[in-house]
């Protein structure tokens, strides 16, 4: 034995012994005896699968059906995307440490391509997907024992993989250690991802994926569970005061990592990169890397709107990477006034939007009418103004502020071109409520701006008036670099 | 490593549905549909003789593919049939066959295959090299699930399968890779041979 | 250097079958002309540390289907050989979903569909298709070779790949006919998947991601496979459709062409 080799063995041991902390050694679930035998069920995002209950391992038969299916990316926007399961992300599967799984991988016989699966959750060679390469109309079957506990990423793994990957191919498994996870009122998956369309950010119509795109990592959306409001409005997560809620986060990539955070709520306790032997607590902001997942646990004390982003904040206001947890119930004074103080994250804003250099130019049809011009402004308005101030125009209490009957906006309508155009950064005041957000600067065409302002005077009992391109380019602000070429 | 109960069931329909269609396809060697002895290539052994595949019909034989010029892997893959060989039971050991088709169709002429088979200490009695034109190669590889191709330094670049078929000729077990002991392998011969076969 | 010669002559020599190819809407062969083609999957010897891209290979003049095989070309062939009608076939030769769009052995259903590629047929079924023509499948190099055109149209033969794996499946390939390339071969890209003679060939390296790595006891330690251009997708994909098959397997949009020596 060379000197200090065992210094670094009693290390070893120490970090062993830490890391058994939750879930038990690996050749103990090795040797785990398999009792019974049972399928899993599977689920949807935002869903869960039940907890489990068992205190011995099993055999769990997955069956997983790979099917390309077209859906919607954004408003107006179509993709066809290669899932697991029929959705993005694909489904989320539950086991317990120990258990033997015996994976079937079915690749839908209309699908194209042939798929397979890497498992991060899998020790051998790559984690099933040398295992499982499969042609359409086929199935292959591989089973592994499950040695680590932890929440983990699995997705295709077939050449070219970010391609696969790109189009959707993606989910989450859960290892749960063997005393189970404490009770929670709210699990909820969450899973972020980039994608690459051959059109620009809100271009409407059936959109290629860019082979360009992804190797130059520039992706046109960044969202939570496959498309952009996935989970906002009607779809939000919901909890009430004093509900407690675990969120199950991935990022399946293929390309960019996640920084999440959740808008005005600390996470109580993290699992970092989905790991059982090490919480963390009182975190504000957690990474998530491509490949890799988190557990956020939280207990809720105020009602509201929480917004959960990708805190790389351009990717979470103009990429679609914004979902959102509505909690009802009674007001704790004491936690948040309200009113006193503004606790509100804040946008970097214009300068920072102007210096990425990024131009968002949509081109748009010209509307012929001033109902055309709402339609229109309808889809513009969801792409790029529901995720602050929401569906109804009833903005975020303290945080963005309301459209809708807003004495701001229907005072004076070159005042809303030069506050869409040019962005605001200071303090204003709307019905009567002061807000202290930064509206970043739009660089949208002169005809897509008409047309959403004219969909929003349009709504909410607003005053109806309609704004037109001429209009728009009239009184654009045009300082510096935030002028929109056409 | 135990099965399930649906991963049996899909065998025993697989299993059926070949049964069904072997016998509704029934060539005139009456083999089942799923049987390597279908393939109607003829091939050429050590001694020159002209050998259908079905020729091994009737009891067990343990299947590989390389060539004879073969360096590295060929030489692993006929040790782990010379394994197998030497753990044969008792009794067995004039039934069981051992067969290497050759890529080569070229290089690997009778008198090299026997050349190679007489400096290996292959027993003829149980040993069986052939060689036959590309095609025939080509398509029994693909039955077998050998991938391989031709590389720039005058050989083969392929995989290492090691496969029993039953005295019917339909695949009892592949073992893809080359090991130390093929144990599996012989475990299923030994069944094979367990069962009359 | 010699190579480079070979390769200028090859251009040229493309210019007048291609000229001659171009008109009649399908069937035939092709002829295509010989030259130097570059796999996209090189091969290097293991443990040599060799970095470089593999030297290209020289392809021999061949003939080759202008376009796939047709439902009604193969109900000619399946008529006159009655052990490839559906009902007969082995699962050896074919699985269970051989000719699954044809509700009978001699009916491959609606008439429109008579001038679009059979699909659902297996490898052993489509080599002996065209053993009956005296024609082979063509191989891996030969059918990259010809997709690869002497480097005409790369970027679009590319865009339109990508655009076909963006399409849903639908109702199954569509009709032959459309464009071809300069050496008038069409519908090589956009139809369907089609099988080669050496499909498996690179099967080696189905686990692609580690695509200078030796993939384990199971490949001849002989070699191992590198890629010649990591961001050409689609020959990442076609790459690994063939890697996923093995010679009985059937799929709703995998068909063939044939090929032969140069007549």
């Amino acid at each position: 034995m060379r000197p200090g080799s065992f210094g670094s063995g009693v290390a070893v041991v120490a970090m062993l012994a830490a890391g058994a902390a939750l879930g038990a050694s690996r050749e103990a679930n090795r040797a785990d005896p398999i009792v019974g035998e049972e399928t899993a069920v599977l689920t949807d995002a935002p869903n869960v699968p039940p907890p489990i209950h068992r205190n011995h391992a099993t055999r769990v038969v997955v069956h997983l059906e790979v099917k390309e299916v077209e859906g919607q990316l954004a408003d107006g926007v179509r993709y066809v995307f290669w899932t697991f399961g029929g959705r993005v992300p694909g489904k989320f599967i539950r086991i317990r440490e120990g258990d033997e799984v015996e994976f079937h991988l079915d690749n839908h016989p209309d699908n194209k391509n042939p798929h397979n699966i890497d498992l991060h959750a899998v020790n051998g060679p790559g984690g099933g997907a040398a295992a499982s390469l499969t042609a359409p109309g086929h199935s292959s079957v591989f089973s592994f024992k499950a040695l680590n506990p932890g929440l983990f990423v699995y997705h295709c793994a077939t050449a070219p993989v970010a391609m696969h990957v790109g189009n959707g191919m993606y989910g989450m498994i859960l290892v749960e250690p063997k005393e189970g996870l404490s009770k929670v009122d709210h699990e909820y998956y969450l899973m972020q991802s980039d994608f690459y369309t051959q059109g620009k950010n809100g271009e409407k119509g059936l959109q290629p994926f860019s082979m360009e795109k992804v190797i130059d990592e520039k992706p046109e959306y960044i969202v939570f569970n496959g498309a952009v409001g996935s989970t906002t409005g009607d779809k939000a997560l919901t909890a009430k005061v004093g509900d407690t809620v675990r969120l199950f986060v991935g990022d399946g990539g293929p390309n960019v990592v996640s920084s999440f955070h959740a808008i005005g709520q600390i996470f109580d306790t993290v699992y970092p990169e989905g790991a059982m032997s090490a919480p963390t607590h009182n975190v504000q902001t957690t990474t998530v890397p491509a490949g890799g997942a988190a557990i956020a646990e939280f207990r809720m004390s105020v009602p509201g709107t929480f917004i959960l982003v990708d805190h790389s904040l351009e990717r979470a206001f103009n990429r679609g990477a914004l979902a959102q947890l509505k909690v009802t119930g009674p007001e704790d004074k004491l936690v948040y006034s309200g009113k006193q103080f503004d606790l509100v994250y804040q946008p970097e804003g214009a300068g920072a939007r102007a210096a990425t250099g990024e131009r968002q130019v949509v081109l748009a049809p010209a509307a012929r009418s001033k109902e055309e011009r709402i339609k229109l402004g309808a889809e513009v308005f969801a792409n790029n103004c529901q995720a602050c101030h929401q569906q109804d125009g009833q903005g975020v209490p303290d945080a963005f502020p309301p459209l809708a009957g807003s004495d701001y906006l229907n005072g004076d309508k070159i005042r809303a071109i030069k506050t869409v155009t040019g962005g605001l950064e200071q303090p204003l005041t709307v019905n009567g409520k002061g807000f202290n957000g930064v509206m970043p600067a739009w660089t949208l065409s002169d005809e897509d701006i008409a047309n959403v302002l004219t969909f929003v005077y349009s709504k909410w009992d607003n005053s109806g008036q309609e704004v037109t391109p001429q209009e728009v380019k009239l009184h654009r602000v045009t300082a510096g670099a935030k002028e929109t070429k056409e | 490593m135990t099965r399930s109960r649906a991963l049996k069931v899909m065998q025993a329909f697989a299993a059926v549905a070949a049964l069904a269609l072997g016998a509704a396809a029934a060539g005139p060697g009456g083999w089942p549909g799923s049987s390597l002895y279908n393939l109607e290539s003829r091939w050429t052994d050590q001694d020159g003789g002209s050998v259908a595949l079905d020729a091994f019909a009737g009891a067990p034989v343990v299947v590989a593919m390389g060539y004879t010029t073969c360096r590295d892997i060929c030489p692993a893959i006929v040790a782990d049939m010379m394994w197998v060989e030497r753990h044969l039971p008792p009794g067995a050991t004039s039934r069981v066959r051992f067969a290497f088709f050759s890529f080569d169709s070229e290089a690997d002429t009778p008198e090299r295959l026997k050349l190679y088979a007489e400096s290996h200490g292959l027993d003829p009695r149980r040993w069986t090299l052939l060689r036959a034109d590309d095609s025939a190669a080509r398509e029994l590889a693909a039955a077998l699930d050998v991938p391989w191709r031709p590389n720039d330094r005058n050989g083969f670049d392929h995989a290492a399968v090691l496969t029993l078929l039953d005295g019917k000729g339909e695949i009892a077990f592949q073992q893809r890779g080359t090991q130390a002991s093929s144990d599996e392998l012989l475990g299923r011969l030994k069944g094979l041979i367990a069962k009359g076969e | 250097m010699g190579a480079a010669a070979v390769f200028v002559v090859a251009i040229l020599a493309v210019a007048s079958p291609a000229a001659a190819a171009a008109g009649a809407e399908r069937g035939g062969l092709v002829t295509i002309p010989p030259g130097l083609y570059t796999p996209f999957q090189r091969v290097k010897a293991a443990n040599s540390g060799e970095t470089e891209a593999q030297a290209p290979e020289a392809i021999a003049a061949f003939a080759m289907d202008r376009a796939p095989v047709t439902n009604a070309e193969y109900l000619g062939f399946v008529t006159a050989h009655p052990e490839w009608r559906k009902s007969w076939t082995k699962t050896l030769f074919a699985d269970g979903r051989y000719l699954g769009r044809w509700p009978a052995d001699l009916d491959f259903g609606h008439a429109e569909a008579g001038d679009r590629p059979v699909t659902d047929v297996s490898w052993f079924a489509a080599r002996a298709y065209c053993k009956t023509r005296g024609l082979d499948l063509p191989t891996t190099a030969q059918w990259e070779y010809a997709l690869a055109d002497a480097g005409r149209d790369e970027a679009r033969v590319r865009a339109r790949s990508l655009e076909w794996f963006s399409r849903p499946n639908g109702a199954g390939p569509g009709a032959i006919g459309g464009p071809v390339n300069g050496y008038g071969v069409g519908n090589l890209i956009g139809l369907v998947w089609e099988w080669t003679e050496d499909f498996n060939a690179y099967a080696i390296t189905a686990e692609s991601r580690d695509p200078n790595g030796n993939d384990s006891a199971a490949v001849c330690g002989g070699a191992a496979a590198g890629i010649a251009d990591a961001s050409d997708y689609p020959a990442f994909m076609r790459a690994s459709m063939r890697a996923s098959l093995k010679a009985n397997y059937t799929a709703d949009m995998l068909g063939f062409r044939c090929a032969g020596g140069a007549p």
